[in-house]
């Protein structure tokens, strides 16, 4: 590949050595850098999901995250700890959870965001990756909770694990979105929303006040979907 | 793995050649910067990479090797706690192995990456990456996590009186293999193959659950996925089309072995459940317990992508994919003790339960997308996807209760379920130039679907399935400002009045804002502040309130001449959630509140301890990160770490680092801990 593909031409640059007269795509507007990238890159499989993306709808350049000219480590990064870094230069949020107590390892390097992200855009919410084609990507690492199951738990496959999880860390024992399990649960199953949104059937019996039913999933132990009970206790 | 350790670390070796007269491999000049785990991210070492040469004409190696020894000097507080968060041993580590290889021209290899951190800890990594030209394409990601997780107050209904024991704890190892091959990567068509294989195997705590009372066992956790996928690309400047097929099975061989008791309790132990009063006169237990599963799934997948640019101002998206998996579970379960059958008040003492059951799942799903942009100023995109996935299942269940003198009572039943959820989504958007250094942005996101799931538990009474449905419409907007290159503007907003929607929790009646500032002041400086705001409102059938935002900035300063870098990240998030549901036993409505006020903050500081012109530079780091919370569950969690470093040369470093880990929890004082780490290893240039 010429250098004209990403500069245009580039002859009379050569002969006045003026910048004027040559395309810097660094210098570009974000779209209309992008737009050089993606004349070649465009029809890639990674970007099926493009227009989907929070990136594309705020027009972050590609040359936000590759830097062409830098060496192979800077324009593809493969170190974990390098995407990382790169991703938090913006995402400072996100990355700070990454020091709370219950996380995923994207701290000591074990893993990195595009582990679970595709960073060019999804069909999918939050511009998660796939696996097996439409599956989130948890289900890449965690495959005992891709199923099918006999009994799925809803919310799992319609509403995703950060319906209950934390992802990127908590301060919550198993990356909980709520302190104790049990609150977690009495969200849907709360027998006070019956005929409008799910989960509130049939009404929870329990007496909270014991600490056996404090701890729900001691008994549903297969919180997650089973194979062979309703009621997920096995 | 320790074989591969080995081969890894002798890998560079066997490429490297006597390198050519007058040539010499140029050590990276700020890769002393790594820290031996990454924490803040790292910006110096990716400096180093910067001045690594692109293409060599002699066979090179240029990289760092880290090794070390670590000491946990000091360790006080909840071993289990320590494991559950930290877990971090003694022992010779080899903490990062990074190489770039370029070998002599050949015509098997151009370049070899790889990359491997933590070795000898339990969360390792390894990840290769080899290409030959337009030949071939390889990646390889290793990933090995140990899962230790038995927090004392965590499913343990006992902590009230004292005794700890978690009845869901892990001691697990996870494991990921991935490995992708192209062929003739950069040519317009491109084949791949690819497999990946997942495990899950170890042990943990599980309750064995029968009626009126649930006893807790040990467990072995064994299972696996292999995933198995090629396809082929054509890859083209106004087209691109993907095909790609693939098959997944999982194997799952979970068991609570016969007679399971604890290591060290005797023969003939007694298991009393979490049941401690008489149930019907009588006290439930068990003498033995087994339960083991086998359950097969087997699936297969599909996918169509296809993309088009017909013409300058236009591209296309389109994906179709169609993923079908099927289960095959057999279940066994028995156990002996006194033990009650609710459905006729016998007390038996054997008790048994198999189950053979079956599901299949198909699940098509597609998306569409357009980017037009029609005139200079205007941009377009719209994205469309439909998604539905349908569980199909059936399950046969018989349970047998034998007691001496009593008649045998089996009964069999047959259930038959559906899981239908359909979800649709389209999303507009609206692009604006308004000035060369403003765009605006305008749209809307319309979701829709409908779910009908089996309820919790059919009870005849009640109805056997729920149904709920989602309608939502979604105001987006948002803009994007740049002054020059050096500061950009972000603001994104969406918002929905709600109308229907899934599960109470779902967004409803909620408003979405982010805003983010970015300045740049010159190439070595990054300020990056952001704000995120999320409220969510759902008023039926009675209180659902969730509030959320944060603010945070960033401060990268990592210039190359300079004596100093300093790399600081801030966060202040606050999430308040109030819900309102009936106590189940009473009746009676209640509130559950949940609060977060946090601050959390990661900082390094690095500095030369002498001028650039000295040859020799000793570096000294200090830094961190912290985790301060108030609220439902108060916690701080502290890892402030320091450094220094001393070169050897170009190709040795000596680097020495403390680390102390500080976790506490005023409403739960037994599970804190803190203690010292100390690490003295040796880096490697090449």
């Amino acid at each position: 590949m010429a250098c004209e593909a990403c500069h245009g031409p580039g002859a009379k640059h050569a002969e006045t050595a003026d910048p004027a007269f040559i395309t810097n795509p660094a210098k570009l507007p974000p779209l209309k850098a992008a737009e050089i990238c993606l004349q070649c890159h465009g029809n890639q499989p990674e970007r099926n999901g493009r227009v989907q993306s929070a990136h594309a709808r705020n027009e972050i350049s590609c040359l936000s995250c590759h830097a062409m000219h830098k060496g192979p480590e800077r324009l593809l990064p493969i170190r974990a700890s390098d995407i990382n870094r790169l991703c938090a230069t913006c995402h400072t949020a996100v990355w700070t959870q990454f020091m709370r107590p219950y996380k995923h390892r994207l701290d000591t390097g074990s893993m990195s965001c595009v582990d679970c992200h595709n960073p060019h855009g999804s069909f999918l919410p939050k511009m998660l990756a796939t696996v097996a084609g439409n599956q989130i990507a948890c289900f890449k690492c965690h495959g005992n909770l891709r199923g099918p199951f006999t009994y799925e738990h809803p919310p799992v496959k319609t509403e995703g694990c950060w319906r209950c999880h934390e992802p990127h860390g908590s301060q919550n024992p198993r990356m909980l979105v709520r302190a104790d399990v049990r609150f977690v649960c009495l969200e849907c199953h709360a027998n006070i929303a019956v005929g409008k949104t799910i989960g509130g059937v049939p009404p929870a019996f329990h007496n909270l006040a014991s600490p056996r039913f404090q701890n729900c999933t001691i008994c549903h132990t297969k919180i997650h979907g089973s194979f062979v009970d309703p009621v997920l206790e096995r | 793995m320790k074989i591969l350790i080995a081969l890894l670390l002798a890998l560079p070796l066997a490429a490297q050649a006597p390198p050519a007269a007058g040539q010499t491999s140029t050590p990276p000049q700020n890769q002393q910067d790594q820290p031996a785990q990454q924490s803040p991210p790292d910006q110096t070492q990716t400096q180093a990479q910067d001045q690594l040469p692109a293409a060599l004409a002699d066979s090179t190696v240029t990289g760092v090797l880290d090794i070390g020894y670590r000491w946990v000097v000091d360790r006080n507080g909840d071993l289990n706690t320590y494991r559950s968060i930290v877990n971090l041993e003694e022992g010779f580590r080899v903490f990062g192995l990074n190489f770039l290889i370029t070998p002599a021209p050949n015509k098997y290899v151009d370049r070899i990456t790889v990359d491997a951190a933590n070795w000898g800890d339990p969360y390792n990594t390894l990840r290769i990456f080899a290409q030959k030209g337009d030949v071939y394409r390889l990646n390889w990601t290793y990933l090995n996590t140990n899962y230790f997780n038995f927090l004392p107050s965590f499913a343990d209904p006992t902590a009230a009186t004292g005794f700890f024991f978690n009845q869901r704890g892990f001691d697990t190892r996870l494991k990921d293999n991935d490995l992708m091959l192209e062929f003739l990567p950069g040519k317009h068509v491109v084949p791949y193959v690819a497999y990946n294989r997942n495990s899950f195997a170890g042990s943990g705590t599980t309750n064995l659950v029968l009626q009126s009372n649930e006893y807790t066992f040990p467990t072995n956790y064994d299972d696996f996925t292999n995933l198995y996928r090629a396809g082929i690309r054509f890859d083209y400047v106004r087209w691109g089309l993907t095909l790609e097929g693939g098959e997944y099975n999982f194997h799952d061989a979970q068991q609570l072995p016969l007679t399971a008791t604890f290591t060290g309790t005797p023969a003939g132990f007694t298991n009393f459940g979490n049941l401690t009063t008489p149930f019907l006169g009588q006290r439930l237990f068990l003498n033995s317990g087994d339960q083991s599963y086998g359950v097969r799934v087997h699936g297969f997948f599909t996918r169509g992508m296809f993309s088009a640019r017909p013409v300058s101002w236009a591209s296309l998206y389109a994906q179709f994919v169609f993923n079908q998996g099927t289960n095959e579970a057999h279940f066994g379960q028995l156990a002996t003790g006194n033990i009650v059958n609710l459905a006729n008040l016998v007390f038996y003492n054997t008790a048994g339960e198999v189950v053979n059951a079956s599901a299949k799942q198909p699940h098509p799903s597609g998306s569409f997308g357009a980017d037009i942009r029609p005139w200079k100023r205007i941009r377009f995109l719209e994205a469309f996807s439909a998604d539905q996935l349908h569980d199909s299942t059936g399950a046969v269940e018989t349970d047998t209760f034998l007691a001496t003198g009593v008649p045998p009572n089996v009964s069999t039943t047959f259930s038959p379920q559906d899981y239908v959820v359909t979800y649709n989504r389209n999303e507009a958007n609206v692009l604006f130039d308004a000035t060369s250094w403003l765009t605006l942005r305008g749209g809307w996101r319309y979701e829709w679907g409908k779910i009908e799931a089996p309820t919790a538990l059919a009870l005849a009474s009640l109805e056997a399935v729920e149904q709920s449905k989602l309608n939502r419409n979604v105001v987006l907007a948002g803009l994007v400002a740049r002054a020059n290159q050096k500061l950009r503007f972000t603001a994104d907003f969406e918002g929905s009045s709600g109308n229907h929607v899934f599960f109470r929790t779902s967004l409803y009646d909620y408003q979405k804002g982010h805003v983010q500032v970015r300045y740049e002041p010159m190439p070595t400086l990054t300020l990056t502040g952001n704000f995120n705001i999320l409220n969510n409102d759902n008023p039926f059938p009675t209180t659902y309130k969730f509030r959320y935002w944060d603010a945070s900035a960033s401060a990268y300063w990592t210039p190359k001449a300079s004596r100093y870098t300093i790399m600081a990240e801030y966060s202040r998030p606050s999430y308040s959630s109030t819900i309102q549901f009936l106590n189940p036993s009473t009746l009676t409505p209640a509130l559950s509140i949940y609060n977060l006020q946090g601050h959390e903050a990661t900082a390094l500081v690095d500095v030369a301890m002498l001028p650039a012109k000295v040859g020799i530079q000793p570096r000294i780091s200090a830094g961190g990160s912290l985790f301060l919370s108030s609220g439902t569950r108060p916690e701080r969690f502290y890892q402030p770490l320091g450094r220094a470093m001393i070169p050897f040369g170009k190709h040795v470093q000596w680097y020495g680092e403390w680390r102390w880990y500080g976790f506490h929890q005023p409403l739960f004082d037994i599970e804190g801990f803190r203690t010292n780490q100390l690490i003295t290893g040796l880096r490697f240039l090449m």
